[in-house]
């Protein structure tokens, strides 16, 4: 969808210097109204392209009726609380897996097989057992979140410092005061890597599992506009949805930078 | 000479350490700290077995600074290893106070070659480490670090991230985190490898001067001959693979050692006779 894509430029914009930040406000200005422009010139029809004043028009009649906000806010739940469930059980299971090794081993094989499966291809099966509320949303959500953050958990506690290791060992540590100080920090930003990309995904998730069924959320009233053939509608929730992605990616980042606070110092020690 | 070198550092021990005279009683003084007896040890690798130490015996007295010199690649990181107790050796046995040494133990410490520091972790937070997890007094840990910080030349860096101090400060701050647990033994690969030379030798005149003062033995692992005499009350020689040692050499130089110890012709006599084994050999200097 257009989250993720419109995700990353802002982003770098704004870790940037205000002439960038100016530049960037800028360009966006001269591509709003050169859009603009290009639909009345060309004089396209409103039902493919909606102009950004026809869009921004939406926009406020929406906001002012309330009709935005309570679907809104039904997506930003079901994508927050889906995503915290399926990361909090992505890590747990990741640390188990690491610490026990032959249950790990003994669950590869199914971990894997579900992992090749398009996640948003169970959606339907799991509105079937979970209803047309937020609950299946929910968990379409937690099941999409969870493999990005298993595996990066997964991936960051393998590896090993030898040296660290040692350290910990001469230091007569107990396994639980080794994976606290040692393991743990070191597979952070491994696993802050894997929410980076769930967080993206707990987007498309909950959107796609609107698509397939449900009463209330954005991805209702996208395909709400779109039996409407209300284009300017459409625009409002995609605009909508960027934000969603864009704030959800940036709180992550904001979490990332504190939990990692030494990796930072590296970086501006550079 | 040798002997009274060893009798002052013993006395340094007791004074220093009253509440550890009850395990080393003064009246065995011959006996050691720890004893090598027999090791050997192969490494099984790709290329088939690999012996790095053959038949290893050696004895340490407590309070003694005893150096080990060899080339690289011949079992000097391999016998310290096993000393710490991070490694079995194949036959023979470590003793440490006479109990075979099998993992590694409280009242030994150990520095590693590029002073492993946490970057999460503040220097004090690194340098007390042992001690949080040792379940100990951490407030008293922090007071006693941030002295020893002070006195090793680190005031102003104990709430710095290790990734701020350069390679001669990590170390020192490594020699504090060793030192905190009040070792009976310290164990060093190579400290000051990384260093360039005039920290390094600025890093000798500071450890000869905080082992003198600590009491604590140290084992020293170095390729530095002028390091080893200069710190050590006796150096042993290793082969090339498979290490064997080859001499073992009385240091009979006055403590306190300082920068004037390297100037005397009896300092330089014992580099020179350490040397030999290297020139014959053909192996590094
Ligand atoms: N984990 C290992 N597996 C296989 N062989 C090893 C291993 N560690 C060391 N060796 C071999 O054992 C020999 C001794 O290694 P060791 O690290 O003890 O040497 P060293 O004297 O400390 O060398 P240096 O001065 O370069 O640090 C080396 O020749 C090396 O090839
Ligand atoms: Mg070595």
């Amino acid at each position: 969808m257009t989250g993720p894509a419109s995700v990353s430029v802002p982003a770098a914009a704004l870790s940037g210097r205000n002439g960038e930040r100016l530049a960037i406000v800028g360009i966006l200005l001269g591509l709003i109204i050169a859009w603009e422009v290009v639909v009345r010139g060309f004089d396209i029809s409103p039902l493919i392209f909606a102009k950004p004043s026809d869009i921004a028009v939406a926009m406020v009649r929406g906001l002012r009726s309330g009709l935005y906000w309570e679907h809104l806010g039904i997506t930003v739940l079901q994508m927050v609380i889906g995503f915290m469930i399926g990361a909090s059980l992505g890590f747990a299971l990741g640390v188990v897996i690491s610490e026990f090794g032959r249950l790990g081993r003994l669950m590869f094989p199914y971990l894997v097989a579900i992992q090749s499966l398009p996640k948003v291809a169970v959606a339907p099966l799991i509105i079937l057992w979970f209803g047309f509320g937020i609950e299946s949303k929910i968990v379409v959500v937690a099941l999409i979140t969870f493999f990005p953050v298993l595996i990066n958990t997964l991936s960051g506690l393998s590896i090993v410092d030898a040296a660290r290791i040692d350290l910990m060992r001469i230091m007569l540590a107990s396994r639980w005061q080794t994976f606290a100080y040692v393991r743990l920090p070191s597979a952070a930003p491994t696993i802050f890597a894997g929410l980076n990309v769930a967080v993206v995904l707990a987007l498309t998730g909950a959107i796609v599992a609107e698509f397939v069924g449900a009463q209330r959320g954005l991805g209702v009233l996208v395909l709400q506009a779109q039996a409407n053939l209300d284009t300017a509608a459409m625009f409002v929730i995609l605009i909508f949805l960027a934000m969603i992605g864009l704030s959800a990616n940036l709180g992550v980042r904001w979490l990332e930078r504190r939990v990692i606070y030494w990796a930072q110092r590296r970086e501006s020690e550079q | 000479m040798r002997s009274a070198g060893s009798d002052e550092s013993q006395a340094r021990r007791h004074s220093e350490g009253g509440e550890l005279s009850a395990v080393s009683p003064a009246i065995n003084a011959a006996r050691s700290l720890l004893e090598f007896s027999a090791v050997s040890h192969a490494y099984y690798g790709a290329h088939g077995e690999i012996l790095a130490l053959d038949r290893i015996d050696l004895a340490i007295r407590p309070g003694e600074f005893v150096a080990i010199v060899g080339s690289s690649g011949c079992g000097k990181s391999t016998l310290l290893r096993i000393a710490s107790g991070l490694l079995a050796p194949t036959t023979g046995a470590a003793l440490f106070d006479g109990d075979v040494v099998v993992r590694p133990r409280s009242d030994v410490g150990m520095i590693f070659q590029d002073a492993v520091m946490l970057p999460w972790f503040t220097v004090i937070e690194n340098v007390t480490l042992p001690i949080r997890v040792a379940l100990g007094d951490l407030a008293a840990a922090r007071l006693e670090a941030a002295r020893l910080l002070d006195l090793v030349g680190l005031a102003g860096f104990h709430d710095a991230a290790p990734s701020e101090l350069s390679g001669g400060m990590r170390q020192r701050a490594a020699i504090v985190r060793a030192l905190l647990s009040k070792p009976r033994l310290l164990l060093m690969d190579e400290p000051f490898g990384a260093l360039d030379a005039l920290t390094r030798e600025q890093m000798n005149i500071e450890l000869a001067r905080i082992a003198e003062a600590s009491g604590c033995a140290v084992l020293l692992i170095t390729h530095s001959i002028s390091e080893a005499v200069f710190l050590a009350d006796r150096t042993f020689v290793m082969t090339p693979r498979p290490g064997r040692i080859a001499e073992e050499i009385a240091i009979p130089l006055a403590r306190p050692r300082a920068a004037e110890t390297m100037m005397s012709p009896d300092f330089a006599a014992l580099c020179h006779r350490v040397r030999r084994h290297f020139q014959s050999g053909g192996a590094e200097a």
